[in-house]
């Protein structure tokens, strides 16, 4: 009897002890589940080894943003400019300003520069509504694996992105706005088995313009002859697109493809001299990615290919009638009509990845991988009004006098390793290597090293060090007969080292205080001026300063958000050796929101934006650029019952004038941007 | 003019809902109960073979109580390992007349004087306590997750009162302590 209640007795402590360790194991796939949530989707942004800032789409959706732009503008340390062809590019802590090229867009983890400028003008127009989330990363440390990210990066999460026991969202949007702006889309899942399928559509145009001018015939940009014809008014800044995204998963493949058919006016002109309402410019981009994820043991090999397309192709008048200037024999024309011109360039991007992440190691994970990428033109046209006898009707010159080299090619090789050690619970380092060699001017070998350090739960330390390069755009290599712009096919990459500390203070399970300071050392940085203008690599720059952000409640029923940053440095034109400050950079920005959800389903907003002056241009005589300071306020309603939204927004309520820089000797009056704007939105979820 | 305004605030405030991160609601609601399996004592906290898991919420956040309460059930399908289970709402004005014998409180966000409601009712009835927010944790609550680089839990070893709340010594090593 004896026995048997001993045995009965170990019987039931063993059961008990195998229920525990079920127990026990199964909270141990919960917490390996969440925690890889957590650094997909960026909820331990803090643990992060680089600096990074996160907005969560529904969020900004309360605030009035209307696409990726303006919500790129609340960032810390980042700023807008734009040019003579209202292309708009973030500047990141004011790296090269004039250039494109220096962050990377990354959509679901697909590279979406356009190969032509580098830059993602036309993603910065995605509605919100189709963006789950936002995630910003400043310097260059964030991404080794075959990518090289300059000045910073910003991944663009749609809905497309998905977990088990997470609601799928579909939701239908419409917009209206001023500029008679109008908005229409969708976002659909559907599963079948192990199929499934995200789409998310939208269309959108407005009948945007300006009044601007005068424009740059003033300052001589045809000469002197032509200054008489130089004209203000209204420069097209209109735009229509389509955008259409299709995200597939079939067990271990995966297909993650977009497609923007972008339309623009040509705003003020590409040979700076205002155009007419209709010309315009067209900028498609397209991608397909097709992958395949294998995993094994704890371990994973991910294999992927893909296809970008890119298209410039611009109608437009360049000149205004009248317009004298001096032909191949040298003798003096005159283009009673104007001149027009007719630009098209269509760029492929093909590549082919393959990385492995290994983590059978104790406390290691280790990634290694290449990424191999054939950038090329496959056509260009160049038509422009008869250069020989200023006849208006356009001759086609692509043969001849072409804009660009139609033989642009270019081939990159990336190598990359790097081992992401958790030395303990509170100290964790990642370092590796990129080794880069392209079939024009190499970046070689470079390093990044970062430390993460929890000295508690509410107290983190990170410092980064690390090399990187931006390769010379399509444009600044390969444009040719061009006055304003002259490609240079020997352009070295421009080259950064960066060197940054962050510490975070952690208040509640939601509210922190981010800080860091950088120190940026920039070689070889690409330049040209409209009195010289062939791309030079002939710019260095020192940057350094800090960003400071806040997230958190003043009382429990709101969300207050503000950031502060600083930049300062100092910028030399190796031609002259001649130290300057830097240019068109705003030593300080302030960004802060405040939504006060007054209860479960309504919230009233506001938004603030300081942007202080920018210095001019090397050798540009005007004043400051003065700062600015919007405000925008949103109310937003939601319908729990029958599922929508409504959201009321009045945008720069204080009608401030709002000026980004223009090139020195070309638009005097720099490039206004809208006044006091409103847009009504009502989304229905289902 | 003035006092209208006050007038308007005071009403506007009355009725807030607090804003709650949604992934780490989702994991406290997938981990949380799977914890109270953990309690070496849990049979005496039993009514009717029914662990019952009480969301304790102030009025405004009704609508997120009544969330994490359908997702904790479709979760778990009414049943948490051999025992049955039951999850239900309970309002903090209501919790001086309220006589269920639950298991656990997953309580949400409240006001300071409400959590120390909850966690002196808690200690006199033996409630295993569950917080949403870390920080109350140092008010008298037991146990809490939050999201570090993953999921990290948290307990308050002065609350265990270990005579009631007696959680099997491996669940003890994977926590970290708060005093």
């Amino acid at each position: 009897m004896k026995l048997f209640k001993s045995s009965l007795l170990l019987w039931t402590s063993l059961s008990l002890f195998a229920q525990t360790n079920d127990i026990l194991n199964d909270i141990s796939n919960d917490v390996e589940y969440f925690g890889n949530i957590a650094t997909l989707t960026k909820e331990n942004e803090h643990y992060q080894p680089y600096i990074i800032s996160v907005f969560q789409g529904k969020e900004l959706e309360k605030l009035g943003i209307k696409n990726l732009q303006e919500a790129l503008e609340i960032v810390p340390g980042v700023d807008i400019a734009t040019d003579n062809v209202n292309l708009k590019t973030p500047i990141f802590r004011g790296s090269n300003p004039s250039a494109y090229g220096q962050t990377q867009l990354f959509i679901d983890g697909v590279l979406a520069n356009n190969l032509f400028f580098d830059a993602y003008s036309e993603y910065l127009y995605m509605p919100i509504d189709m963006i789950k989330r936002i995630e910003v990363v400043r310097g260059p440390g964030s991404k080794v694996d075959g990518f090289n990210a300059y000045a910073g990066s910003i991944n663009i999460i749609t809905y497309a992105e998905n977990f088990k026991g997470f609601k799928k969202e579909n939701k239908l949007v419409f917009k209206y706005g001023s500029y008679d702006y109008r908005m229409g889309g969708f976002v659909s899942h559907f599963s079948k088995g192990d199929l499934k399928t995200t789409i998310d559509f939208s269309y959108q145009k407005d009948n945007k313009s300006l009044y601007t001018g005068p424009d740059g015939l003033s300052q001589n940009i045809f000469g002197e002859v032509n200054a008489p014809l130089s004209k203000d008014g209204k420069a097209p800044l209109w735009f229509e697109q389509y955008n259409l995204g299709l995200n597939l998963s079939y067990k271990n493949f995966y297909l993650k493809s977009r497609l923007v058919a972008h339309t623009q006016g040509s705003a003020y002109g590409i040979n700076f001299a205002l155009p007419q309402e209709g010309d315009r410019v067209k900028l498609p981009n397209a991608y397909v990615e097709v992958g395949y994820q294998h995993p094994f043991h704890k371990n994973t090999i991910d294999i992927k290919v893909g296809a970008k397309y890119d298209v410039f192709d611009s109608k437009s008048q360049l000149a205004p009638d009248g317009l004298v200037f001096q032909n191949s024999a040298g003798e003096l024309v005159t283009f009673e009509d104007g001149v027009y011109g007719e630009h098209y360039a269509k760029q492929r991007s093909l590549y082919q990845s393959t990385a492995l992440k290994y983590k059978d190691f104790e406390k290691h994970t280790i990634t290694g991988g290449y990424r191999i990428a054939r950038e090329e033109t496959l056509k260009t046209t160049t038509k422009l009004s008869n250069r020989e006898t200023g006849d208006g009707a356009l001759v086609d010159y692509t043969d001849t006098l072409p804009f660009f080299d139609k033989n642009a090619q270019r081939d990159v090789y990336n190598l990359y390793l790097q081992d992401e050690f958790i030395y303990t619970q509170q100290l964790s380092f990642i370092y590796g290597l990129n080794y880069e060699t392209t079939s024009y001017q190499d970046a070689g070998l470079e390093p990044r090293f970062s430390m993460v350090y929890a000295y508690n739960a509410n107290n983190i330390f990170k410092l980064i060090y690390s090399k990187s390069h931006r390769n010379p755009s399509w444009q600044e290599m390969f444009t040719m007969n061009n006055m304003s712009r002259v490609g240079n096919p020997n352009l070295k990459p421009e080259k950064v080292t960066a060197y940054e500390f962050a510490y975070i203070k952690k208040l509640s399970n939601d509210a922190y205080i981010q800080s860091n300071v950088y120190y940026l050392v920039n070689k070889d940085q690409i330049y040209n001026s409209p009195t010289n203008p062939v791309y030079r690599n002939v710019l260095n720059s020192d940057l350094y300063g800090f960003e400071i952000e806040y997230k958190g409640h003043i009382l429990p029923n709101d969300r207050f958000y503000i950031n502060y940053s600083f930049v300062d440095g100092e910028s030399s034109l190796k031609e002259t050796s001649e130290d300057v400050d830097l240019t068109n950079v705003a030593h300080n920005m302030a960004k802060a929101y405040y939504i006060y959800n007054i209860q479960h389903n309504i919230s009233l907003s506001s938004l603030v934006k300081y942007v202080g002056s920018k210095d001019r241009a090397i050798n540009d005589t005007r004043s400051a650029l003065d700062g600015y300071t919007t405000l925008d306020f949103s109310l937003s309603y939601k319908n729990t019952h029958y599922g929508y939204k409504l959201l009321l927004s009045a945008k720069n309520i204080t009608n401030v004038d709002v000026r980004y820089p223009s090139k020195p000797k070309s638009y005097e009056d720099d490039y206004a941007q809208e006044r006091r704007n409103f847009f009504i939105s009502l989304t229905k979820e289902f | 003019m003035r006092k209208y305004l006050l007038l308007c605030l005071f009403f506007v405030h009355s009725l807030y809902a607090y804003v709650y991160n949604d992934l780490l609601l989702k994991t406290q609601a997938t981990i949380f109960p799977k914890i109270i399996l953990l309690d070496q004592n849990l049979v005496d906290k039993l009514h009717n073979n029914t662990v019952t898991l009480a969301i304790v919420y102030e009025k405004e956040d009704f609508y997120i109580a009544q969330n994490i309460q359908k997702l904790i059930e479709k979760h778990y399908n009414s049943l948490l390992d051999e025992y049955k289970f039951h999850v239900i709402l309970l309002d903090i004005s209501k919790i001086k007349n309220f006589n269920e014998k639950v298991t656990a409180f997953y309580v949400l966000h409240l006001s300071e004087n409400n959590v120390t409601e909850v966690s002196q009712l808690a200690a006199e009835k033996d409630i295993i306590t569950f917080s949403y927010d870390l920080e109350n944790l140092q008010k008298g609550l037991l146990f809490s997750v939050t999201i570090e680089q993953a999921p990290t839990f948290y307990l308050n070893k002065k609350n265990l009162y270990p005579e009631n709340v007696n959680f099997v010594p491996p669940l003890l090593q994977m926590v970290k302590f708060i005093d």
